[in-house]
């Protein structure tokens, strides 16, 4: 009996000595270190950038895999500021100032594009609510237009005219490259000395006495005094190995992505009717992502086939061109969702030295401005103002974040 | 016309990858997002193979060592208005 | 172009002309130029038939691209036709009336004054943008305009294009057995299946049975293991398509496998959705490359692709040929094309003592063809289509290709206009990567060895992920002989899984 598995997709196990991406190192790991930030996703390398600004000592990211290999290589990439309260636009306007001096600050083109961000409105009572909320993003100093049905079809030609009522145009937005972002930060990162460690899993979180002392990853224990917790898709296994319960649950996010063509859209487009989200790369590819109306918990990562089919009628619908358009891949990753879908940043309770980085759905755009406000946090031991609506114990007191913006569905309920 | 062109879909060259993978992109999977390799409308039909080998060479491993990116649907580009089509009742 | 010698193959007189225009009752027009073609031509076809060779410019160097593989695989003979982008023109046919454009060149894919970028091309090598412009956000918007519209392949389809298309339909349908690619081992897979009883659903991308059959004969590849199939492809295939049991989908392509075990396929841009209880994936492979400067010119194509021009067509691929080959396949390549009335100049044959078939070795020294060994591509000349190419003889035994520029030994130049490419196939395995990390066991039938008994992780989780069998070229099978008895063999083993599986239901 000859039966020959197939192989593809698997990296070999541990592949020792050898870097995945510049900025990631082989050395082995240290017996010490002065924090421990699982998870080299965005969050995770940002943020240990951001503390070895500020002179944070010996710092290590840990990543069971490569850097970027879960949602942060995955995301839709678009940058936005223009939410709908005071909490959200808070933090992403202080991110979206980030993005703007970004690529400079990490010497690194991150490939940051102000094209535009487009919330089209596809009822007369959407562009109503989003009257609302331009008023309130005014107040803040955001760049932001109320467009009606003709300035839409202006800027957007090949939008189905039926789709749009009319829409927000926040000018100074837009979108840039996921992977470029997570590279520059992780090479920035390693100039300041933090070790990136690929292919490094946790095992254990050593706290005794109401503090972190440990942190044990199939390649040996480390000691340290500060753990954050920035493992994205993982971020409720992980708190589990110190004994806390982060309230998110998983979600598989599906997107897709053609062939390329010539520039047909500038501005990126989300658009609550079809609970879709999507731009045109440089390179000319229509990339985007649909949610299913109400999501149901999932944690495999495996694309499917009503996600192709719900992209597809739906892009369709928005662009009926695209309909002659081939789709070259589609993919898809997991989001850890809190009940009000702000994520979790902060102290983890009863743990001295445990942060809380998670919970992100909106973790791309958020990404600059949290891991500064963190690496305050965890340096200064202050909570910046901007950072403290976001704290695990709004779901203990209750005290969640209305934000009726977003282009994703709370679990069982679907949000306009 | 003195280029080698590995990924026809992307107009990446083995120089290319030479120096991708002398910066630390040493997967292929890290390797095809910075350089584009085998991210086009083939998917790798045509250049995975050659990027892989001379990745290989590069790096000092066996072919074998180097993992070949998922084989991610669809298998070959099909077009939106095929996908969106709904069951016939 | 329009000066290029053309040969042309009458295959209704059976004889050779050459002559500067096709004839042919369909007419078409290329960039506004009226063309005709033959019935049953590829577009592809068709345009080479009437000199074109630039089918269209890369999408970062503006590199001129033509003709290569033959089989939709790759994207460089991709033009707009009837308003649609992308069109892999090898595979479509020809019709009356239909209106074929280059893309993404300006003024036109003849003459692209954006092929001036490559001249800057050690300035932009990919990622070249990550380290420019990160000082100045607003170049960098400029700058990201322009790519833009330089970079991309072509527009959106036109709305009369789309218009046409229609909505596509989608169709459920069960099957005992699927049985995806119309080749050697799918066609006998096919058929064990059908004759165990089983209903069986045979897809198949190309617009006829047969596969790699009429491009890999008996006994080369690997051992010859028995006679040659009296008849080849085309008795199989008939019988194959008389079975009642065999549904037999041409144009069909099996492009993804989900969760729940359901396989969609793109038939003729129609949605078709198959839960099969087993599959034989008889993909075959794809056309492996042998990488050199300057090999990506018009006039550089696959063994297959050549073949195919002429032996569907009755189109010579050129008039001057050299073959490179990592096999014997490439000699056999040299002799048929030579039959289209191609000279062939010489085959390299990067293997440093090769035990070649005889008879084949005699073919080819027999129609005048200098045979090198050792040697392989160094560099292609040419500036719109291929003009010479150089070997390098003392190429290293692995016949690792040329990838950095590096030249080993002395070389040669070759004057011609057409560069064959004959190396090793991938196997075609993405569906049973997807398969695979979807639950299904995977089971690769090679060296004639089945498994006796069903694997209980196939039969168990059968409902929910279907058993799936590899057979042929895509399980390393390299003789038409050995399709036939693995497929055979993989057909009966997946209907009596199936039968197991109903039998449960």
């Amino acid at each position: 009996m000859s039966v020959r598995r197939v192989r593809r997709g698997e990296a070999a196990a541990r592949p020792a000595a050898r870097r995945v991406i510049p900025g990631a190192t082989c050395a082995e790991l240290a017996a010490t270190y002065d924090a421990v930030l699982i998870g080299g996703g965005l969050q995770g390398v940002a943020l240990a950038y951001e503390l070895a600004k500020r002179g944070y000592g010996r710092l290590a990211v840990l990543d069971a895999a490569y850097p970027g290999s879960g949602a942060s290589g995955r995301n839709g990439e678009m940058i936005r500021s223009a939410f709908a309260s005071e909490e959200w636009i808070g933090l992403f306007d202080d991110s979206l100032r980030r993005w703007q001096i970004l690529s400079a600050e990490l010497d690194f083109n991150v490939l940051f594009t102000r094209a535009g961000y487009l919330l089209l409105a596809s009822t007369p009572e959407a562009l109503a609510a989003a009257q609302g909320n331009v008023a309130l993003q005014r107040r803040h100093n955001l760049h932001v237009e109320l467009l009606g049905h003709d300035d839409v079809r202006r800027l957007c030609p090949e939008m189905a005219p039926a789709m749009i009522a009319g829409a927000v145009l926040q000018t100074d937005a837009g979108f840039a490259h996921h992977d470029a972002t997570l590279w520059a930060y992780a090479q920035a990162a390693a100039r300041l000395g933090v070790e990136i460690h690929p292919y490094t899993t946790v095992t254990a979180i050593g706290a005794t006495g109401g503090a972190v002392r440990s942190v044990t990853t199939d390649r040996g224990k480390i000691s340290t005094s500060v753990v954050v917790d920035a493992a994205g898709g993982q971020a409720r296994a992980v708190a589990g190995l110190a004994g806390v319960d982060v309230p998110v649950e998983v979600f598989r996010l599906e997107a897709m992505v053609t062939e390329p063509l010539a520039p047909f859209l500038r501005p990126a487009v989300s658009s609550p009717a079809i609970m879709g989200y999507c731009h045109q790369t440089t390179r000319g590819e229509f990339v985007g992502g649909t949610e299913p109306d109400v999501p149901v918990p999932c944690e495999s990562i495996r694309s499917s086939l009503d996600g192709a089919r719900d992209m597809a009628t739906k892009f369709v619908r928005l662009f009926p061109r695209l309909a002659g358009v081939r789709m070259m891949r589609h993919w898809s990753g997991i989001v850890t969702q809190t009940a009000d879908v702000a994520p979790i940043l902060g102290r983890a309770p009863g743990i001295d030295g445990l942060y809380l980085d998670c919970g992100w759905v909106y973790g791309f755009v958020g990404a600059p401005a949290a891991a500064a406000l963190m690496a305050e946090l965890i340096a200064t031991g202050r909570t910046p103002p901007v950072l403290a609506p976001f704290g695990i114990e709004r779901f203990a007191t209750g005290e969640l974040i209305r934000e009726t913006s977003l282009v994703v569905a709370a679990a069982g309920e679907s949000v306009a | 016309m003195a280029k080698t062109i590995l990924c026809l879909c992307r107009d990446v060259t083995a120089e290319d990858v030479r120096r991708a993978v002398a910066q630390g992109y040493g997967d292929l999977e890290t390797l095809k997002r910075f350089t584009g390799a085998c991210t086009g409308p083939c998917q790798g039909k045509t250049c995975v193979d050659a990027v892989r080998r001379l990745v290989a060479e590069l790096t000092g491993r066996d072919v074998e060592e180097i993992a070949v990116p998922p084989a991610r649907p669809p298998t070959t580009p099909v077009r939106l208005g095929t996908l969106a089509a709904k069951d016939a009742s | 172009m329009s000066g290029s010698r053309i040969a042309m193959h009458d295959a209704a007189a059976g004889g050779r002309h050459r002559r500067a225009t096709p004839r042919g009752p369909i007419r078409f027009r290329f960039e506004g130029r009226p063309l005709a073609a033959r019935e049953g031509y590829t577009v592809a076809a068709a345009l080479i038939a009437n000199g074109v060779r630039v089918f269209g410019r890369s999408s970062k160097y503006h590199r001129p691209r033509g003709y290569r593989c033959g089989q939709g695989h790759c994207s460089a003979c991709a033009m707009r036709v009837d308003g649609m982008p992308g069109v892999r023109t090898c595979v479509t046919k020809v019709r009356p009336g239909m209106t074929v454009e280059r893309e993404h060149a300006f003024p036109n894919a003849g003459v692209d004054v954006l092929r001036a970028a490559e001249i800057f091309s050690p300035l932009i090598p990919p990622g070249f943008y990550y380290r420019w412009f990160r000082h100045s956000p607003r170049l960098w918007g400029a700058l990201e305009r322009g790519l833009a519209h330089v970079a991309g392949q072509g527009g959106l389809p036109s709305r009369e294009a789309v218009a046409r298309l229609g909505a596509a339909r989608c169709a459920r349908r069960a099957a005992d057995v699927l049985v995806v690619g119309g080749g050697v081992a799918g066609m006998s897979a096919a058929l064990a299946a059908a004759e165990a009883g089983a209903s069986v659903l045979l897809v198949e991308r190309d617009d006829r049975l047969g596969g790699r059959l009429d491009d890999v004969p008996e006994g080369l590849g690997g051992t010859a293991t028995g006679p040659a199939p009296g008849g080849g492809a085309a008795s199989i295939a008939q019988e194959t398509a008389l079975r009642a049991s065999v549904d037999v989908l041409l144009e069909a392509e099996a492009v993804a496998w989900y969760d729940e075990g359901i396989v969609a396929i793109d038939h003729r841009s129609d949605l078709l959705l198959v839960h099969p209880a087993a599959v034989v994936l008889a993909t075959g492979g794809y056309d492996r490359g042998l990488p050199f400067p300057g090999w990506d010119l018009p006039g550089v194509m696959t063994a297959t692709g050549a073949l195919r021009l002429w032996e569907r067509h009755g189109v010579a691929p050129g008039g001057r040929a050299v073959v490179v080959t990592t096999g014997d396949l490439g000699y056999d390549a040299a002799r048929r094309l030579a039959a289209a009335g191609v000279e062939i100049a010489a085959v390299a044959d990067c293997r440093q003592a090769p035990a070649i078939r005889k008879g084949l070795r005699d073919d080819v020294v027999r129609i005048g063809a200098t045979l090198l060994t050792q040697a392989t591509g160094a560099r292609a000349h040419g500036s719109r289509r291929i003009r010479a190419l150089s070997l390098s003889h003392g190429s290293p035994p692995d016949c690792s290709p040329h990838a950095l520029g590096g030249q080993c030994g002395r070389s040669s130049r070759v004057a011609c206009d057409l560069v064959v490419i004959s190396a090793s196939v991938r196997p075609a395995d993405d569906l049973a990567y997807q398969a695979r990390a979807r639950g299904s066991l995977v089971l690769a039938i090679d060296e004639g060895v089945v498994p006796r008994d069903e694997p209980a992780a196939g039969t168990a989780g059968a409902a929910a992920a279907p058993g799936l069998w590899l057979a042929g070229l895509v399980a390393g099978t390299t003789t038409a002989d050995a399709a036939r008895t693995h497929g055979t063999e993989a057909g009966m083993a997946a209907a009596r899984l199936a039968h197991a599986v109903r039998g449960r239901a």
